[in-house]
């Protein structure tokens, strides 16, 4: 269906289309500014991420090798054994919270097990780093989930403003455009008739 | 000598055949993977436990396999001893494997682990095995457990489990039953002959002694030392027991390591590199040597026997290692590192 049809070229509607295009660009300038943000938001955040993720991985594997001596020393039934004697788990809470509209969740450590002095001093080195690391991938985990959610706005943003850009605001120019034409046909067609008119009466007047 | 243990020195000889010699060691150690592991481990007397177990079983259920196949050859060297060395080995062994499976027991009743899964943790002892265990499995509250531990040769534990339920800790229990394996070796250690009693008691007092040690060491740091150590370290048997505390409190670890005697010192050192695998590895070396050394001097008594479980001992400590390091693609270098067996360690 055109977008014309359905239109009342009235100076009325002109006026109310007018008015709705002023608000969809000034909407329209908005959304830009929120992708930008958004755009500038992720492109920090990957770089973080990068970041963390190598510092992670690189803490990781300096476990994983203590945690490999421990089997080799401990035998790996032993090892299962210990790690089971640690009563507390990890407690978390998580929580919303939003940049730029955005919401993603926020994690909390409500309560981290103590291993310090309850393993063996095979693994007590290893449960004590892993620990630590758990801290930073929970707040990789939540630095993630943000990025994620930022990405997923800044795509559902640039299509809105594209919407826009290149739909919504093309088919009210035309609307106005369309209007403002009749209208001004209609103001030529008023013209001519009140000449006509005046020419006849001013004839019948000689 | 006696003939009844001249049959078990004979039997011991024979069985020796079935320990694997070092260059299959090393083979086992330098396999690609846990497949060529299990290959190469067929060729030699554990064929039947790979092939039993079906091809490419995980380093968990061969690790169990490695457990029974020790328990098994144990128990075919505890039946046929005179009735005195029979007991000492009991005691030597069984009581050791006890403990090891008691602290357990301990550790999944402390966290409230399901039945099944603390029973899958634990080395069965066959016709061995205290008939008191499964009550203790069975136990819900960890006050049910100190009060089943009284009708058994565990009772002393009760102190040490007060205070575990006191500050929430179990070192404590773990260095009380450390005392209690060896006052139970030094009460039979009148089972062997006099001349190999201070070798076999200087191999369980180290032991004991180290272990303890660690678990000092390991007290270092810790926030607040919740049990008061003089009262858990009640002794030592190669240095004072003050040395405990010290240990826990002094500033440089290096020298109050160094202010202990041979063969702490040795054994301990690697500490300072925060390697205590390798402080286990060198217990484990020290009591292989100890136990070759007794062979060499006397290779048709007690020393035999001794030194051919402690063998079976380190072989099965051995192949788990292996195994397992084959399972995770640990390299060569670094499954021998921490290995027991000198002839292809070093």
């Amino acid at each position: 269906m055109s977008a014309l049809s359905g239109v009342r070229p009235t100076k009325g509607y002109l006026i109310e289309m007018t008015k709705r295009l002023s608000f969809i660009e000034r909407g329209c300038e908005f959304l830009k500014l929120k992708r930008d943000h958004l755009a500038k938001e992720l492109s920090v955040s990957l770089e973080v991420l990068r970041g963390r993720r190598d510092k992670i991985n690189e803490r990781l594997r300096d476990v994983y090798e203590d945690i490999v001596t421990a089997h080799l020393a401990l035998e790996p039934s032993e090892v299962k054994s210990q790690a089971t004697a640690i009563k507390k788990i990890f407690e978390i809470d998580i929580l919303p919270k939003s940049v730029m509209g955005v919401r993603y969740p926020s994690i909390k450590v409500i309560s981290k097990p103590k291993v310090e002095g309850k393993l063996d001093p095979t693994l007590s080195k290893a449960a004590s780093i892993m620990l630590g690391i758990f801290d930073d991938i929970i707040r990789l985990a939540e630095f993630e989930a943000r990025a994620e959610r930022v990405a997923d706005e800044l795509g559902k943003t640039n299509r809105k403003v594209n919407a826009l850009e290149n739909i919504v605001i093309p088919s009210y120019r035309q609307v106005i455009k369309f209007i403002q034409d009749k209208l001004d046909e209609e103001g030529l067609e008023e013209l001519v008739r009140t000449k006509l008119i005046g020419g006849a009466i001013a004839r019948r007047r000689e | 000598m006696r003939p009844e243990l001249a049959y078990v020195v004979v039997r011991c000889h024979a069985m020796r055949a079935e320990l694997l010699a070092p260059e299959v060691m090393k083979a086992l150690v330098l396999t690609k993977d846990l497949g060529e592991f299990l290959e190469l481990l067929s060729q030699t007397p554990y064929g039947e436990e790979v092939g039993e177990r079906g091809r490419l079983v995980s380093a968990t259920k061969l690790e169990k396999a490695f457990n029974q196949n020790f328990v098994r050859r144990l128990e075919r060297i505890v039946r046929v001893c005179p009735g005195d060395l029979s007991e000492f080995l009991q005691t030597y062994y069984y009581m050791r494997l006890e403990i090891h499976n008691l602290k357990r027991i301990l550790r999944g009743k402390f966290s409230k682990l399901p039945i099944d899964r603390i029973r899958d943790f634990l080395t069965s002892l066959g016709p061995y095995q205290p008939v008191f265990f499964e009550d203790l499995l069975m136990a819900e509250e960890l006050g049910d457990f100190i009060s089943l531990l009284s009708r058994t040769p565990y009772a002393p534990l009760e102190k040490s489990l007060v205070l575990c339920e006191k500050y929430d800790i179990l070192w404590p229990v773990e260095a009380r039953l450390n005392y209690l394996y060896v006052e139970a070796v030094q009460g039979v250690l009148s089972k062997i002959p006099r001349a190999d009693r201070s070798r076999v008691r200087s191999i369980v007092e180290t032991e004991a002694d180290v272990e303890n040690l660690l678990l000092a060491i390991n007290q270092r740091g810790v926030e607040k030392v919740l049990a008061p150590p003089e009262g858990v370290f009640q002794q030592a048997y190669g240095f004072s027991p003050e040395i405990f505390k010290e240990l826990i409190e002094c500033r440089d670890l290096g020298e109050a390591i160094k202010g202990l005697a041979s063969p702490y010192t040795g054994i301990l050192k690697p500490i300072l590199e925060e390697d205590a695998a390798l402080v286990r590895a060198n217990l484990r070396r020290h009591i292989y040597e100890m136990a070759g050394r007794m062979r060499e001097r006397d290779d048709f008594g007690f020393p035999c026997i001794f030194s051919y479980l402690s063998s079976c001992e380190a072989e099965r400590g051995e192949l788990v290692a292996i195994a397992w390091g084959k399972e995770q693609g640990v390299e060569p270098k670094r499954i021998l590192a921490y290995s027991v067996l000198p002839a292809y360690a070093t």
